[in-house]
Formats: C-alpha cells, sequence, structure tokens
C-alpha cells in the first residue's frame, strides 16, 4: 500500500515536472515576437568538442542578428537528425541549418526541407544531396587530408612508414579525410602506408593503437591523425617508448592541447577549422533566405595549417 | 535457456557448501555415467574433449598467446607483455566487479558512464595549483561508489530490473557528465596526476599494480568469505538465501557499490594514461567488461563464477586487441574475430556445465 502510494507520487511528480518543463519551453519559444525570423538547427553530436564551438558561433551570430535559434541535438543518429527536422517543419521555422550526422543517412532531412518549402543551410559536413540546399558552409574534408599528408611528406622529405588513425568508420570527416590523406600520399612513391586503424576520435584509443603498432617493432616515420585527441593519445604512445625523436605526428581540429604540443614541439602541426567562420556564416546565410533573397551555393571557409611558427596566433590568452 | 537455469542452480548450492570454494566451472558428478554406455574408444575421445571443455577458457588463452608468439616474434616481449597488462588493466578493474554482480544474476550497465562521469570530476580536482592528488582519487572513487550505491539501493530496496536500473544509470550518468563539463573535455591537469597512470612501482606501472590489487582482494572477498558465499548464494536462489537468514538487500547493495567504486578507480586511471577526462570517455566499456565476464564463464543467469575465469577472459579480449593490431588485421575483421571469440566462449560454457 505504502510502496504504491510512493510509487504512484513519484509517477505523478515525473509527469508534473515534464509538463512543467514542457510549458517553460513554450512560454519561451511563444515569447519571439511575430516578425522576428526563427532558424532551427540541428547538429549531429553535441558531444563533440568542435561541434560546441560551432554552436557558440551559431549562438553568437543569432543574438548579434536578433533571430531566434531552435536547436536540437542528434546525438550521432541519422534517423534523429530525419525527426529533429520534421519538427523544424511542423513548427514552422523560417530556415534550418543543418549540420549532417552522416553524408547518406542524413540526406532524407534536406528533402523534408524542401518538400516544406523550407529554406535549409548545411555546415560544416556533407550531405549526399548537396546540390539541393540552398547554401552550404563549410571547409571540405578532403582538402584537411590532403593538406596533413602534404606536410608530414615536407618533415619527412618525402619518404618513410605512415601509420593513419582514422575517425569512426563511414563517418562523413572520416572518408573525406581518409581520402584526402591517401590520394596526397599516392603522389609520393616512396612513402607507405603500413597500418591504418581507427581510433574513434579518442584519446585512450589512440594511445592503446599506438602501443600496439609501437610494440610490432615495425619501424615508424610518422603518424597522421584525423583528429587531435587521436593524434594527442598517439603521442603519449610514442613518449613512453622514447621515440619521440624519430616519429612526427600530426592532428586536425586545433584544440588547446595539441597547440600546447605544437609549440613544445610534440606534434608537428595541426590543422584549424574555423568554427566561428563556419557558424556566423551558416546563420547569416540563413537569415538571408528566410528573408527571401539569394545566396552563393557554396561556400567555403579555408582550412588553416598551425605550426610551430604560427601556433601563438592561435592560442587563445589565458 | 530455461532448461540451463534448472541444471546451474543445484550447482549453484554445492558452490555455496563446499568448504573450500573451487575456481570454476563446477561439473555435476552425474557425468560420467551418462559415458557409460559408448564404446570405449569413442569414450577415451569423449574424455579428453570434455577435459578440453573443462579447462575450456584456460586452454583457448595458452593455445592464442602461443598462436600470436608464432605469428609476431615481438608478441611476447617484456615490453609488450607490459603493454598488454596495461591496457587490460581498466577493463579487468571494471570486470571484476561485474564478476560478482553477475554471480548475483543481476547486470551492470552503467559502468561506461560511471567511468566517464567519475574522470571527469577527478580530473577537475586535478588542476594545477589546487587540491593534493588524494583529494581528486577519493573524489573520483567516491562518485562511483556513490552512483553505484544509487543502483543498489534501487535494485535492493525497490526490486527493480537491474537491467532497467543500470540502463536508466547509464544514461543519466553521461548525462551528468555532459553537464558538469558543457561537453568539453576537462584539460589541463597537474604533473602528479600523471603518476597514477603513468607511475611504477618496482618497475610495474601502477595500473597494473592496482589491477593486481583488486584482482587479489576480489578473490578473496568472493572466494574466501562469508561475504563471496552470500554473493553466490543471492544469485543461486535469491529466495532461498533470504529464507535462510542472508540479508539479500545489503549483498546486493554491497556487489553494486563495489562495482560502483572500481569503476570510478577504472575512470582516474584512463583520465590519468591520456592526462585528459572526455565527458564522452568510457562509452561500451560494461560490453567489455560484460563480455570478459562471460568468456571466463561466469552464468548470466548468476550462482556460477570466478574471479580467475574473468581476469582470463579480460587477458584473452587484450591479447586479442594487442596481437591483431600488432599482426596488422583490418579493424573491421577485428570486431568479427572478437564476436566469434565471445560465442565460442559460451559455448564452450554451456558444453562443460550441461
Amino acid at each position: 500500500m505504502m510502496k504504491s502510494f510512493l510509487g504512484r507520487s513519484l509517477a505523478w511528480g515525473l509527469v508534473s515536472t515534464a509538463v512543467l518543463l514542457l510549458g517553460v519551453a513554450g512560454c519561451q519559444r511563444n515569447a519571439a515576437s511575430p516578425h522576428q525570423i526563427v532558424i532551427g538547427v540541428s547538429y549531429q553530436n553535441l558531444q563533440n568538442e568542435y561541434i560546441i564551438n560551432l554552436q557558440h558561433a551559431i549562438r553568437a551570430e543569432a543574438k548579434k542578428l536578433h533571430v531566434k535559434l531552435v536547436e536540437l541535438d542528434a546525438r550521432g543518429h541519422s534517423s534523429s537528425q530525419i525527426s529533429d527536422v520534421e519538427d523544424f517543419a511542423a513548427e514552422g521555422v523560417n530556415a534550418i541549418i543543418l549540420n549532417a550526422v552522416d553524408e547518406q543517412g542524413s540526406a532524407p532531412a534536406v528533402d523534408i526541407a524542401i518538400k516544406d518549402h523550407i529554406p535549409i543551410v548545411e555546415v560544416n559536413t556533407l550531405v549526399a544531396n548537396l546540390n539541393k540546399v540552398d547554401a552550404y558552409v563549410g571547409s571540405p574534408d578532403i582538402k584537411a587530408g590532403r593538406m596533413e599528408a602534404k606536410e608530414i611528406m615536407k618533415v619527412l622529405h618525402g619518404r618513410g612508414n605512415i601509420v593513419i588513425l582514422q575517425g569512426p568508420y563511414g563517418s562523413s570527416a572520416e572518408v573525406q579525410r581518409t581520402q584526402g590523406i591517401k590520394q596526397e600520399l599516392a603522389t609520393f612513391p616512396q612513402a607507405h602506408i603500413i597500418a591504418e586503424h581507427t581510433a574513434n576520435w579518442e584519446r585512450s584509443q589512440g594511445l592503446s593503437v599506438m602501443e600496439n603498432f609501437l610494440a610490432a617493432g615495425r619501424p615508424i616515420n610518422a603518424v597522421i591523425a584525423e583528429n587531435d585527441e587521436m593524434a594527442l593519445g598517439a603521442c603519449e604512445a610514442i613518449a613512453a617508448a622514447h621515440k619521440q625523436k624519430q616519429i612526427a605526428v600530426m592532428g586536425i581540429d586545433a584544440i588547446p592541447d595539441a597547440l600546447k604540443a605544437v609549440e613544445n614541439g610534440t606534434m608537428v602541426a595541426t590543422i584549424y577549422q574555423d568554427a566561428h567562420g563556419q557558424g556566423s556564416q551558416a546563420v547569416k546565410l540563413a537569415v538571408q533566405l528566410a528573408q527571401g533573397h539569394k545566396v552563393k551555393h557554396l561556400l567555403y571557409i579555408p582550412f588553416q595549417l598551425v605550426t610551430k611558427k604560427n601556433v601563438a596566433r592561435f592560442m587563445k590568452p589565458h | 535457456m530455461t532448461f540451463d537455469t534448472a541444471e546451474n542452480k543445484p550447482a549453484a548450492n554445492a558452490e555455496v557448501l563446499s568448504p573450500v570454494p573451487n575456481p570454476p566451472p563446477p561439473i555435476p558428478p552425474a557425468e560420467h555415467s551418462m559415458a557409460g554406455p559408448e564404446p570405449r574408444e569413442a569414450g577415451r575421445w569423449k574424455r579428453t574433449l570434455r577435459l578440453l571443455f573443462k579447462y575450456g577458457i584456460y586452454g583457448a588463452f595458452v593455445l592464442l598467446v602461443a598462436g600470436m608468439s608464432v605469428a609476431s616474434p615481438h608478441f611476447l616481449t617484456p615490453v609488450n607483455i607490459v603493454n598488454i597488462l596495461l591496457q587490460t588493466s581498466v577493463n579487468g578493474i571494471i570486470a571484476v566487479g561485474m564478476t560478482l554482480v553477475i554471480i548475483t544474476a543481476g547486470i551492470d550497465l552503467s559502468v561506461g558512464s560511471i567511468v566517464a562521469l567519475s574522470a571527469v570530476v577527478a580530473a577537475s580536482f586535478a588542476h594545477p595549483g589546487g587540491y593534493p592528488l588524494i583529494v581528486a582519487i577519493l573524489m573520483g572513487i567516491g562518485v562511483g561508489l556513490a552512483v553505484g550505491l544509487v543502483n543498489g539501493l534501487l535494485i535492493a530496496k525497490k526490486g527493480l530490473a537491474p537491467f532497467i536500473v543500470t540502463l536508466a544509470m547509464m544514461t543519466a550518468a553521461r548525462g551528468l557528465a555532459l553537464v558538469y563539463t558543457s561537453g568539453r573535455p576537462v584539460i589541463n591537469l597537474t604533473g602528479s596526476y600523471d603518476f597514477i597512470g603513468g607511475g611504477s612501482m618496482l618497475g610495474i606501472p601502477l595500473p597494473v599494480v592496482l589491477f593486481a590489487l583488486t584482482i587479489a582482494a576480489g578473490a578473496f572477498l568472493l572466494h574466501f568469505t562469508r561475504f563471496g558465499r552470500y554473493v553466490f548464494a543471492v544469485g543461486g536462489n535469491e529466495m532461498a538465501a533470504r529464507v535462510s537468514g542472508i540479508n539479500t538487500h545489503r549483498i546486493l547493495i554491497a556487489v553494486y557499490a563495489i562495482t560502483g567504486a572500481l569503476s570510478g578507480l577504472a575512470g582516474i586511471i584512463l583520465s590519468s594514461r591520456v592526462m585528459s577526462a572526455s565527458p564522452a570517455g568510457g562509452a561500451g566499456y560494461e560490453l567489455d567488461a560484460i563480455a570478459a565476464v562471460v568468456i571466463g564463464g561466469t552464468s548470466l543467469f548468476g550462482g556460477i563464477g570466478s574471479i580467475a575465469g574473468t581476469v582470463v577472459g579480460v587477458l584473452i579480449i587484450g591479447v586479442m586487441n594487442n596481437g591483431l593490431d600488432m599482426l596488422n588485421v583490418s579493424s573491421y575483421w577485428q570486431l568479427v574475430a572478437k564476436g566469434a571469440i565471445i560465442l565460442l566462449a559460451v559455448l564452450l560454457d554451456r558444453k562443460s556445465a550441461a
């Protein structure tokens, strides 16, 4: 008796909290003035540091332009991204910013927006039906891969044994970056990819994969990691094996720890992807589209190579 | 499935009553009479096979190590052995706790999220010029212990299914880790924090020492104390255990709390090894731990299991990861191989228990 009473009040408590939360959210939404532009933003995964930076840029620009944002996180699943965009369409937002989870899997989200005549801007990643979106803002990942391989080849004078640490198999960034790295390395006949392995963007996995490769005893001259976290993990393994002098490591993203590693020479370079540029441009384009203006279809924000020479420029003052 | 459970229960009680608890897997004595009517030649063949099944997992481990040593001359070197032990220490420490949980016929899906939550909390107390190292360690283990206690209380006192409670906790603890860090990794850690993951004692890396201590404590607790016998009893038949005067609630709460605390320790080691703590870290660790426990012959139906088996399970997974990487086997195929090993282990286990 007591138990069921407790259970029931707990259940009612939960339900009423949920209703309350919905109410608060509803009020916030209604607070938008009738003429204010509302933009729906669907993020691929807000557990990724780069996407969090992108979110900050989008929020800052939206505040500046006095537009209202409705933000949803697909948590790495294209299926939830599609339903997020369906929700935007049902709410009647004025424009959508899509940060696609998956090149193929997120393509239907674009079709939903087109069917409901809502302008859609793709930011940061690629979708298969990119020709259908109203605008694309991003930095082509193939280019980042090529830049990485090129810089490593410069350091190694065009020859050596190379390990590639890849992102989660099938993710847009992994596919494009791997393609770029291999395209560039193919132009150096004396460069050999002796191993390629995923470390799922994680530092701890980069560490253990690299430990195993080092233990295998084959000479390794360079590690090309598709993000900085994995590169930093590889650096830990290399330091433990006392091979810092023999192996050049490079990553992508220019996260604070990687900038520090470039500064003190642990990593030879990283690549800066401009979250601020991507985010603010995406919001600007979405607003222009919502107001009925025509915009340029493709807007590339260039990647920037970060080496010891220019690293100070990328480090925020503490 | 049900057939299997029915068979396992009496064996579990035997384990409880036996004065010297034996490592696994228990074989009902009825088996030899079953082989009786077979022709002599076939009988011997069957006996050899049974022996192999009896030490199935241990035999498989020796075979695996032998195979890898032949395939790569660098495999069985001191450097690589330390390597494997280092890499398995995190999963191993969690798996020791998971063994206790699974012997009570429970499951803990929240360990991976606890690893992340403990890691970010511990790391947040390890910035330079902040608190002494011990504070970070106690905070990390304390958070794990607290989450484990909540799991245990809900399972024991409310009678909720462990699968559901820990599934909910897996989601909630991950969310808390993200809330606590705003989704960003905790970086800029003080140099002394490196000691836990990077330090060594008498030449042995500290994570390996901690793993060894956890194994010793776990094996002692499970196989040589009254608490351990009660853990088996709760898993064998909870009702019978309660009727015979065992405080089953206390046992259940304790095993989830221990697992939580060990996951907290694992989180500290993980973050210390890479000198950063990611709120997204530890994803999927629950499955690695469960796989190790199951490979080690612990029954998911409860009442049967051992720490020794789990350690071998952990090592099998570790040797596979390490060896296949060294042989440069594609990571796609590595997943297939891991799945096959788990299935094989369960099949061996069924044969030896049947």
